[in-house]
């Protein structure tokens, strides 16, 4: 929302009508309900416009408050007391109203209720799309004063593009109280640009050194402009270096965000894929309806969030396990009634795992909808993680990434170190001798389909924070993981993690150049070309084992 | 320059041959030779690298190192199973490995030698001559009444008598042969044996087998491979007697 | 005497192949039927049969031909295509390209140049792979060069470098869903996501006319019979019995001295030449082709007739066609949604139960009535020894 907000007080004509106002206006040192009057009553646009002029004047938290509210809508006035008040709709149709006025000190979030009343006893205060950028603007210059340096910070690079006097003796002062360094950096970074703009040559030249250390497109843009104006050589010069300067930096900011990208698709690629080289890769058997035991783990996760509307935020650690419990038990289903009479018949297999791929996606059609389904996102995962100017990482690519590493890792361990990850290793490399020595194959069969059926199913909880979940979220994916897995190397599961980030990366750096669709062709077109050199993918297993 | 060292009427020819799997040394400096019109037999325990070699000599596997020539001078290693088998080198697998679902006949017929192209097969119509030499090796065989039963009706036996029919008209110069008597009654095993004797009369013929009574019935000199290399040779007495092949293939 | 020789060519083809002849017959009369129905009888008859059922019939008849395709790969050389979809595809974007140029400047925006999507993308001129589409006879060439061409480098390349099984199920699945993601773009030239429809005429012909309709319903009769013969030539040759040497045991074809990938390479592509044929005389039957044609489920349902019929037995391939067709016609007219999961259980049944389809069951039905009969006949026989 706050964002918003600062989007839209870049609007020039707002501001300018903004500074006329504040010009016109005879200063109002506070605010009092006398002000607030032509709010009650019918009052012309004018003079609701004064009312916004000297709220904004006197600055406190009240004021943004009801500022605030006004420009979302919330703002009302209850006809009985012929006061103002904040209303929140209930779910039956109710107002609950709230005091809008508290002192300074006190926090904006214990405002003190009212009461509840009928939609009749409310009239909303009247707003345009004028006053409302009159609002947005006049609640930007609060955010120079915000107690999150982060706010600040953005403020003074929102103020940027209109540097009047008055804006500027406030970011001086600003920089004389000041304490916080990368709101610092940032105030200097306005001043010099001032100074840039209208100081003398000399001065001009003094600032692009300072300048040169921002990653703002303005910045730079205002740069950019000048080099093509100035006359003066060596100003051209500086700011010929400086930009170059910018650029390979901005250059970098690309690299990473692009490796930041490709990493991300590379999870997503390896979530989907790992069920699959438990699946494929260690036990052989191709199954086509992988994509279909994401699609459960997202349904599951939908499932959960409908049931527990109010625990969205702890909603994905309770559809994990039972993604995993709903998938590895349709995946311990399907391996008995279906693959266990088809083993040794591959092309079989794909052709009745395919069958039930699709009954699964009709079953979820019938009983949810055609239609895709919405998966709130939890608040811890949403936003992001600003670095700097150029470049902001998005908080639930990043937490995939480490969830996708977290599941891998938990599957070589459970490979590894396990009894039953032993199990699945002797079954797989000599079914005769681990069945003489008392292993259960049969049920060593079962389990291990569905370990990485449900892992599919985790997968694809996490796909349901990434991707609209739809009866066609699995065939989305099913291409894509088989390649995976072949492309490292059937049977590897190191060569499925390398495989996955790598060819993440690979189609992040190809699509600036040629489009998303046709990195996907070129992708998938290298690793059929790929197949053809090294039919056993990256990681081969030489000799005679794989070979049978 | 190669053909100094070998011995003119050498036909295969491998030397100092390695092949290793991930570390495992299937076969470990492997040297040996094979005459034209000669008839040997090579023995060793599982795992001794016996098939290993003939994939190398087929064009199956790449050796890692070493050298491997057919008529003196055709360099192998360098050409893939087809062009081994059309070269003249015919390979019998351990288990046998007729066609299913096609007859006796027709089984028969696919190993004809002739040109191999696509186009021939769809255009090319099958030689009075050929037909007749079909028929000639289909007595041999002793399948004339099983004509047209198919390749999975078969015995055992039969599927192997099929297999070395096949081989007879590839008109091979060098048969390979992965255990012939595998499966085979007693008096099937002697017949298969004077086969292979009387076949080598006009070409090379290498038997790989575990059956001693039928090495034995063979008469010919025997290479003893061990972990990947040759261990012994000379006559199946002359092996049999060295104190090294009895302690790692006739047991302690 | 070059008749004789045809014909002593043909019986000689289909002696061995009663059911082959069965199906042949039953196409044609069955087709004759239809079209003189549809023409002759008046349409409030009740013997008359309508537009629609001669368009369906014409429909099935081309999907019989892309079974067949599939089936001559798949069933007598073991190559499980998941991609043969977009053989038919290429075939019919090929005939959509030639039918678009007929439609000159009856378009839209009566464009006598450019058809109207190009219009719509603000295109001047008509791109490159345009060109010659407006004849009739380079449309035809193309309708099997391009599928074959496809089929030919990416047979190259998978087959030289021995893909096999279900790596190269995969990777054709891939070729086929690179190719629509391809397809589904504006730039590409062949009408992004809305493909290529609206078409007018075929050869000057009216394609809404009735006398076309029934026209196209003879071609495409007559292509499956052509494209029968031609496989069951070839299945019957020794080529055949090469390529079934191959599915049963690759290796042993090599070490037999034959280059088992020129032998693959001959069949995929003549079979997605088929496959091509197929799908060019199946769009001007239905007025459209889109990318649609190219998903992957296209291509995988069509794996399904060839297996329901019975794979190994080029009539069993058609059957299957027809059938799995025709119950998805019935299915998504009584209840839709049922469908996939009807075509869901296909694919579990006939793989679990049902190996060798349709054909197979017949097959064994009548194996157990012929053992009863016979176990019967020597009860009697016995009787009659005892009596």
């Amino acid at each position: 929302m706050n964002q918003n907000l600062r989007r839209v007080v870049h609007n020039l004509p707002a501001r300018f009508l903004l500074l006329l106002l504040l010009i016109l206006s005879r200063p109002v040192l506070a605010v009092s309900p006398e002000d607030l009057k032509p709010l009650l009553s019918k009052s012309s646009w004018g003079q609701l416009e004064a009312v916004i002029t000297s709220l904004a004047e006197e600055g406190s938290d009240s004021c943004q408050q009801i500022l605030e509210h006004w420009l979302n809508g919330k703002l009302f006035v209850e006809k009985q007391h012929k006061r103002l008040v904040f209303a929140e709709k209930t779910p039956d149709k109710q107002y609950r109203i709230f005091d809008p006025f508290f002192t300074e000190g006190e926090s904006k979030d214990t405002v003190s209720e009212l009461g509840t009343v009928k939609k009749r006893a409310l009239k909303k205060v009247r707003i345009n799309n004028q006053l409302r950028s009159i609002i947005k603007t006049a609640l930007a210059t609060w955010d120079l004063k915000d107690s999150d340096p982060k706010t600040r910070i953005n403020a003074i690079y929102a103020s940027l593009k209109t540097l009047d006097s008055k804006t500027l003796s406030t970011l001086r002062n600003m920089r004389a109280s000041e304490e916080n360094q990368a709101v610092i950096n940032a105030l200097d970074m306005a001043l010099a640009l001032n100074l840039f703009q209208q100081g003398s040559i000399s001065e001009q030249i003094e600032a692009v050194e300072v300048l040169t250390g921002s990653d703002n497109p303005f910045i730079r843009s205002v740069l950019a402009d000048t080099l093509t104006t100035t006359e003066n050589t060596a100003l051209a010069q500086t700011i010929t270096t400086a930009l170059a300067e910018i650029d390979q930096r901005q250059q970098y900011y690309t690299v990473a965000e692009n490796i930041f990208f490709g990493l991300s698709l590379g999870s997503v690629l390896l979530l989907s894929a790992i069920g699959l080289a438990i699946t494929f890769g260690v036990m052989g058997v191709i199954n086509m309806a992988h994509g279909e035991m994401m699609m459960l783990g997202a349904y599951t996760t939908f499932v959960i969030q409908s049931v527990f509307p109010e625990l969205i935020d702890q909603s994905l650690f309770i559809a994990i396990p039972l993604a995993f419990l709903v998938a590895g038990a349709a995946g311990v289903l399907i391996e008995r009634l279906v693959i266990r009479h088809l083993y040794g018949r591959p092309l079989e297999t794909l052709l009745a795992t395919f069958g039930i791929s699709l009954i699964l996606q009709q079953a979820v059609r019938t009983i949810f909808s055609p239609l895709n389904q919405e998966v709130a996102t939890p608040g811890w995962m949403s936003g992001s993680w600003v670095i700097n100017e150029a470049l902001s990482l998005t908080w639930n690519r990043l937490y995939i990434v480490g969830f996708s590493l977290l599941v891998f890792m938990v599957l070589l361990l459970v490979m590894r170190y396990t009894r039953f990850g032993l199990n699945i290793r002797a079954v797989t490399q000599n079914r005769a001798m681990a069945s003489s020595m008392g292993i259960p194959t049969g049920r060593v069969d079962a389990l291990t389909f569905g370990l990485g059926s449900g892992i599919a199913g985790v997968a694809g909880v996490a796909l349901s924070q990434l991707t609209n979940v739809g009866p066609n979220l699995g065939q989305n994916y099913i291409i894509d993981s088989f390649m995976v897995v072949v492309f490292g190397g059937v049977g590897n599961l190191w060569g499925t993690l390398v495989a996955a980030m790598g060819l993440g990366v690979v189609n992040k750096f190809l699509e600036p150049w040629v489009g998303a669709v046709v990195a996907k062709i070129l992708v998938l077109v290298f690793i059929i070309l790929f197949i053809q050199k090294r039919p056993r993918g990256l990681f081969a297993l030489k000799g005679r084992a794989v070979e049978g | 320059m190669v053909d100094k060292h070998i011995p003119n009427n050498t036909l295969l020819y491998l030397n100092n041959v390695t092949v290793s799997f991930d570390g495992f040394r299937a076969l470990n400096e492997l040297s040996f030779m094979v005459r034209e019109k000669e008839l040997s037999a090579i023995i060793g325990p599982n795992g001794a690298g016996k098939s290993t070699m003939m994939d190398v000599v087929t064009g199956k596997t790449r050796p890692d190192s070493g050298e491997v020539f057919f008529r003196g001078n055709v360099d192998l290693t360098r050409y893939d199973e087809t062009d081994v088998a059309n070269m003249g080198i015919g390979r019998k697998f351990q288990k046998p490995s007729v066609i299913e679902s096609l007859t006796v006949w027709e089984n028969l017929e696919l190993a004809l030698t002739g040109r191999r192209t696509p186009f021939t097969a769809m255009f090319g119509a099958l030689s009075v001559k050929g037909a007749r030499r079909i028929d000639e090796v289909m007595a041999l065989i002793r399948l004339s009444d099983r004509k047209e039963w198919s390749g999975a009706s078969l015995s055992h036996g039969q599927k192997q008598w099929l297999e070395i029919g096949m081989l007879l008209l590839q008109e091979a110069e060098l048969l390979l042969v992965d255990e012939p008597a595998a499966g085979m009654t007693d008096e099937e095993t002697f017949r298969t044996a004077d086969l292979l004797r009387d076949l080598a009369r006009e070409r090379s013929v290498v038997v790989v087998e575990h059956d001693m009574a039928f090495i034995r019935a063979l008469e010919c000199p025997v290479v003893v491979l061990h972990e990947g290399s040759v261990l012994a040779s000379g006559s199946l007495d002359h092996v049999q007697q060295n104190q090294k092949v009895i302690d790692v293939y006739l047991g302690r | 005497m070059t008749k004789g020789f045809q014909q002593g060519f043909l019986t000689r083809l289909l002696l061995e192949d009663r059911a082959g002849k069965l199906l042949l017959s039953s196409v044609m009369a069955i087709t004759v039927v239809v079209v003189l129905l549809n023409t002759l009888m008046p349409e409030g008859s009740p013997l008359h049969v309508s537009n629609y059922t001669v368009t369906l019939l014409g429909k099935y008849l081309c999907y019989g031909l892309l079974a067949l395709a599939l089936d001559l790969v798949w069933g007598y050389c073991g190559i499980l295509s998941l991609g043969h979809g977009a053989f038919f595809a290429l075939g019919g974007y090929a005939m959509g390209m030639y039918l678009m140029r007929q439609i000159g400047d009856r378009g839209v925006y009566g464009n006598p140049e450019l058809p109207d999507f190009m219009v719509f993308l603000n295109w001047q001129e008509l791109p490159w792979y345009w060109y010659g589409f407006d004849s009739f006879a380079v449309a035809l060439v193309m309708v099997a060069l391009v599928p074959g061409l496809l089929a030919f480098l990416f047979g190259w390349l998978a087959f030289r470098s021995r893909v096999t099984g279900v790596y190269l199920s995969i990777i054709t699945q891939a070729l086929t869903y690179a190719l629509m993601l391809l397809f589904f773009q504006n730039d590409f030239g062949f009408g992004g996501n809305n493909g290529l429809t609206d078409f007018k005429d075929l050869l000057g012909f009216s394609l809404q006319s009735d006398r076309t309709r029934v026209v196209l319903l003879m071609a495409s009769a007559l292509a499956l019979v052509l494209g029968y013969l031609v496989c069951r030539w070839l299945v019957s040759s020794r080529y055949g019995r090469v390529l079934m040497a191959v599915r049963d045991a690759e290796s042993r074809v090599r070490f037999m001295g034959y280059r088992v990938e020129h032998y693959k390479l001959v069949a995929f592509t003549l079979s997605a030449v088929l496959a091509g044929i197929a799908g060019a005389l199946y769009v001007p039957q239905v007025g459209i082709i889109n990318p649609g044609e190219f998903s992957p489920i296209n291509s995988i349902e069509l794996v399904v007739w060839v297996a329901v019929g019975g794979r190994g037995t080029l009539y069993g391939a058609v059957i299957g066609a027809v059938v799995v067709n025709y119950g998805k016609t019935w299915f998504t007219g009584v209840m839709p949604d049922a469908w996939l999961f009807a075509l869901g259980a296909l694919f579990v049944i006939t793989t679990l139960w049902l190996p060798k389809g349709l054909v197979g069951l017949y097959q064994q039905i009548v194996g157990v009535i012929n053992e009863h009969r016979d176990q019967r006949n020597n009860r009697k026989t016995e009787l009659v020894d005892h009596g």
